[in-house]
């Protein structure tokens, strides 16, 4: 896996696009044990495909995925 | 059920009112779909990368196909492509998702703007026609202009038919003609109900009206858990 991904917890609105296309690296649990919405966070770097990972990020509503490639270094997604 | 790719065509599609663009896609592989009233397809959207988000207007009764319903005023990338496409051309798209869904509540209040009635016209059909839901919904649909109304005569048959169903139409910028709720959607919503306790209230339309309806809900009584609404429009 060359791609890391990172959620921004604050920015994120809990749209769920994420964890459709890329069920086994994105889920959704809850900001803190007060809070009721639900929010991604990743639980894998693993188990979808660098495309599939990029996808999620590139379809998340508010950019709340950021997506670098390890190898390099270069943040692929959002674009800077 | 987990979300997939589909591939479907371009069956129908029509301009409703003023700037509401409503397209029927018929599935083509795979030919049969399973999901959730109020949830969504993510679309390819030649131009944009990353899929788009289009809440289905259909119920999932109707399972060989959908349909979505678009404001196309914004003339954005995605609204233009769905308006350009024509009847047979095909379409991509990874579906089903989005956690907009129904719960348990003891009454169910809708609350709509434009073309937010998307995900909550499914809805509606789903519990009224399909499940024979007994639970009394109402449903607060905001549209500007008297131009912008469509799908009147379709929610004025269901309210006489179903009881247990009433529909509020408000215009906030309305013509002496018009007979219903007039204003902001929100304070029609407070002027029909006095109690507001065992009530869900799913929201979905500007962010005006979730943020500002939100607060009057809490500002009721009604708790975060049963204030519902779609996190991606």
């Amino acid at each position: 896996m060359a791609y890391k991904v990172t959620v921004l917890r604050d920015k994120c609105i809990g749209a769920a696009s994420c964890v459709a296309i890329a069920a086994k690296v994105f889920q959704l649990d809850k900001e803190n044990s007060e809070s009721k919405a639900l929010k991604a966070t990743v639980i894998s770097q693993e188990g979808n495909t660098d495309d599939e990972k990029l996808l999620a990020a590139q379809s998340c509503p508010t950019a709340a995925i950021v997506v670098i490639d390890e190898e390099t270094g270069e943040q692929i997604w959002p674009p800077k | 059920m987990a979300a997939q790719w589909f591939r479907a065509k371009v069956a129908d599609k029509q301009m409703l009112a003023s700037k509401f663009l409503w397209v029927h896609l018929e599935l083509v592989q795979p030919d049969r779909i399973e999901f959730t009233a109020g949830q969504y397809v993510m679309m390819r959207v030649p131009g944009i990368m990353g899929l788009k988000q289009y809440s289905i207007v259909s119920a999932p009764s109707v399972n060989h196909g959908v349909e979505l319903l678009v404001d196309v005023a914004p003339q954005g990338l995605g609204s233009k492509y769905l308006q350009d496409l024509k009847p047979g051309d095909g379409v991509e798209f990874m579906a089903p998702a989005g956690r907009f869904v129904v719960g348990p509540d003891k009454e169910l209040w809708f609350v709509a703007t434009g073309s937010g009635i998307s995900s909550i016209k499914g809805m509606i059909m789903d519990l009224l026609v399909d499940k024979q839901d007994k639970r009394p919904m109402w449903l607060h649909w905001g549209l500007r202009y008297p131009e912008d109304v469509f799908w009147f005569t379709d929610f004025a048959e269901l309210a006489e038919e179903y009881a247990n169903f009433t529909f509020d139409p408000v215009l906030s910028k309305p013509n002496e003609r018009w007979k219903f709720c007039q204003g902001h959607v929100t304070e029609c919503v407070v002027k029909h109900h006095r109690d507001f306790s065992g009530v869900g209230v799913y929201l979905c339309g500007n962010k005006g009206m979730i943020e500002e309806m939100s607060k009057i809900l809490l500002e009721k009584g009604v708790t975060k858990d049963r204030i519902h609404y779609e996190e991606y429009y």
